[in-house]
């Protein structure tokens, strides 16, 4: 199943950290090929990515549930494809450190049916920069806020 | 016309624009002639339209025919594309592709390994003159990528499943009917280990072919004009690179061999009659040849010929930053599946060669001065969903939301925007053909093509079946093409003709940038590609016998 981590530390103390973390409309935009979402309830959103796997560009959507939130420490969620056979889950984990804090970020997205082993193949290598591209735009912002206060 | 330079960036005896099939073979070639050969690639991929396709080499009388008891002559491959060519191209040309292509390709697979099999696959039009049903279409192999070194990353990538595995393995699981006997597991193995195959596999062992003669592509340089001499002669090019002017001098000739203009929309329109075409091609197919050989004078012929196929866009779909083309196959040919138009109503054999079936696009009421297939829509049903694949949605797996579904026949008609009850008229009389296994509408299933192509467990014909099974699906389908046809017209060497007479010494054109030698038709699965690569062939031969100006 191709996943990633990717771990970063944040210049802003975990409440500060934790303030920006929170709410899904703040970082989801920060995902690579991000076109929009759409917020259904407090815990489900509707997301359009562009994915590019290297030998084609695609638009995929995905139903986001967010599963649990704890303050301070995590917020995970989980993705089901609507226009593809795709599913994963990601999580953002901090720990404080001092003044800074520790941002872990996981993601993990596994193609399903018939063709997924071939699918996942291509997703493999494609999901580290991905993973990383987020968490630099991730706490690059929150930063930013931190700075400006 | 470009003014000669002050200076060279580089000297050769042969340039080569472009890197696809023809590209590539005519570098082999030329080199094995002695020549110099230094090849322009205006894009950071190589491979062209050769490594998005199928790979296969269709070769008349090929040198394994016999090995397989199939029985093909000069005179059976001659009829047939004349036949084939339909009276617009010159004699000495179909002869000069009949004749070389088989020289070829034994060549290539002797001196660069790049093996091939018999395929299975009839003919286009099997059941004419000098037609076969099996023997022409040759399947390539497998290529282990990593043996490309650094050139690995530079091998373009199909952007659809491009099988990495052999023809010969793929063909005898009849995955093109039921993918589930392929193993996946094995596939994404191979995926990840390099290999490559089909279309990618025959771009690769070009490729590593050039290599190996110490010929390395010169990557993100555009063609942009032809230099001559005093005299005419075609001496250089002038190419763009990294944002600057970047001259090549040719002592012998220069190749076009820069595929079609399928992607420039202005040439299409200006060249191509009938509804425009959504292009199956790398973008970077911009008729870059075709202008450069305009600018000098070049003869034009065939330009109002495609390499059609009735294709689809899924939507959000992109390659190279353009929206990515598919091509119909088993979703056209397999049972329980037909197109229909605005008044739902079928209008072809829809498991018939997919570039002559693409020609009732262009099909026109007069009256009413409309294309009467345009819109058209392929409709299947849960039938098909549970046997096939569509596109890259495996049998049994739920459709894609971005295709129309409905519980009644009406239901979808009315959905997808064509007439409902012209659709249940057309639905009822095509079940029962389906039942009793002939179509005396269009005769679908009625040639070995059609039966290939469809469902060899499918009775009691391969290619008919029912749609009745709710819910029913419609998907739009377009005219699309592999790649445009027509380009500076050569003679029976490969050398340019100019407008007023003779030749333009010194250029010439091979692939899909110059006027096809097939004229409108596609002769079997691989035309586009062996006539690449024997152009290629013998364009090269021959300026690599110039003497160096």
């Amino acid at each position: 199943m191709p996943d990633v981590t990717h771990v970063k530390t944040v210049k802003a103390p975990i409440a500060a950290t934790w303030d920006f973390c929170k709410d899904m409309n703040n970082w989801v935009r920060y995902l690579k090929g991000y076109e929009k979402h759409e917020e259904k309830s407090k815990t489900d959103s509707v997301w359009w990515i562009k994915g590019d796997v290297g030998i084609m560009s695609k638009t995929v959507s995905f139903e986001v549930h967010i599963n649990e939130w704890i303050d301070n420490d995590r917020v995970t969620f989980s993705m089901k494809g609507i226009s593809e056979s795709m599913n994963g889950k990601g999580a953002l984990r901090l720990v404080a450190d001092g003044d800074n804090t520790t941002l872990t970020f996981y993601l993990e997205i596994k193609a399903g049916g018939l063709i997924g082993p071939m699918v996942n193949a291509v997703l493999g290598p494609v999901l580290k920069p991905i993973a990383e591209d987020f968490a630099n735009k991730l706490v690059d912002r929150i930063e930013e806020i931190q700075a400006s206060k | 016309m470009a003014k000669k330079p002050k200076t060279w960036d580089m000297e050769t005896d042969i340039v080569v624009l472009g890197s696809g099939g023809a590209g590539l073979t005519a570098a082999i070639i030329a080199a094995d002639e002695g020549s110099k050969v230094v090849v322009l690639e205006k894009t950071d991929k190589i491979g062209g339209a050769t490594a998005v396709s199928g790979g296969f080499p269709w070769i008349p009388n090929n040198h394994l025919e016999p090995k397989k008891g199939i029985s093909d002559s000069r005179e059976d491959a001659l009829t047939y594309m004349k036949f084939i060519a339909d009276g617009q191209v010159d004699d000495e040309l179909v002869e000069a592709f009949i004749d070389n292509a088989p020289v070829m390709m034994k060549y290539i697979e002797e001196k660069i390994g790049f093996k091939t099999v018999i395929s299975e696959m009839p003919d286009y039009h099997d059941g004419k003159p000098g037609g076969k049903v099996k023997g022409r279409s040759l399947g390539p192999d497998s290529f282990d990528s990593n043996r490309l070194g650094e050139w690995k990353k530079r091998l373009r990538q199909a952007p659809v499943v491009m099988f990495p595995t052999s023809w010969e393995e793929y063909e005898k699981s009849n995955a093109k009917a039921d993918p589930r006997n392929l193993d996946y597991v094995k596939l994404a193995t191979n995926m990840m280990a390099g290999i490559v195959g089909m279309g990618m596999s025959t771009a690769a062992h070009l490729l590593k072919g050039c290599l190996d003669r110490g010929i390395e592509p010169v990557m993100g340089a555009r063609a942009m004009e032809l230099i001559q001499d005093g005299r005419g002669r075609v001496i250089g090019v002038r190419a763009e690179k990294e944002g600057r002017d970047f001259y090549v001098r040719a002592s012998q000739g220069v190749i076009l061999a820069t595929g079609g203009f399928e992607w420039n929309e202005e040439l299409r329109k200006k060249f191509v009659p009938g509804p425009d075409f959504l292009p199956l091609s790398p973008p970077s197919n911009e008729g870059d040849g075709l202008k450069m050989a305009m600018a000098i004078g070049a003869e034009l012929g065939n330009m109002h010929q495609i390499w059609g196929v009735p294709s689809c866009q899924v939507p959000g779909e992109e390659y190279d930053g353009k929206p990515l083309g598919r091509m119909t196959m088993g979703e056209r040919t397999m049972p329980h599946s037909i197109m229909v138009n605005r008044k739902g109503k079928r209008f072809v054999d829809e498991s018939f060669n997919y570039s002559d079936v693409a020609k009732v696009f262009c099909d026109v009421n007069p009256v009413a001065y409309e294309h009467v297939n345009v819109p058209a829509w392929m409709v299947f049903d849960q039938q098909f969903n549970d046997k096939y694949m569509l596109f890259t949605t495996p049998p049994g797996e739920a459709i894609q939301s971005w295709v129309t579904r409905a519980d009644t026949l009406e239901e979808l008609a009315n959905k997808a925007g064509f007439d409902a009850e012209g659709f249940k008229a057309t639905v009822k009389r095509f079940n029962d053909f389906a039942r009793q296994g002939k179509d005396p509408d269009f005769g679908r299933g009625s040639t070995a093509y059609d039966r290939y192509q469809g469902d060899p467990n499918n009775s009691p014909n391969e290619a008919l079946g029912t749609i009745e099974k709710a819910p029913f699906y419609a998907i739009p389908i377009v005219r699309g093409a592999l790649g445009s046809k027509g380009g500076p017209a050569t003679n029976a060497n490969g050398q340019v003709k100019h407008v007023m007479g003779g030749v333009i010494k010194g250029l010439y054109a091979a692939g899909n940038a110059m006027a096809s030698t097939s004229g409108p038709g596609y002769g079997g699965a691989g035309n586009t590609i062996a006539a690449g690569m024997t152009w290629g062939y013998i364009a090269a031969k021959h300026a690599a016998k110039q003497p160096r100006k």
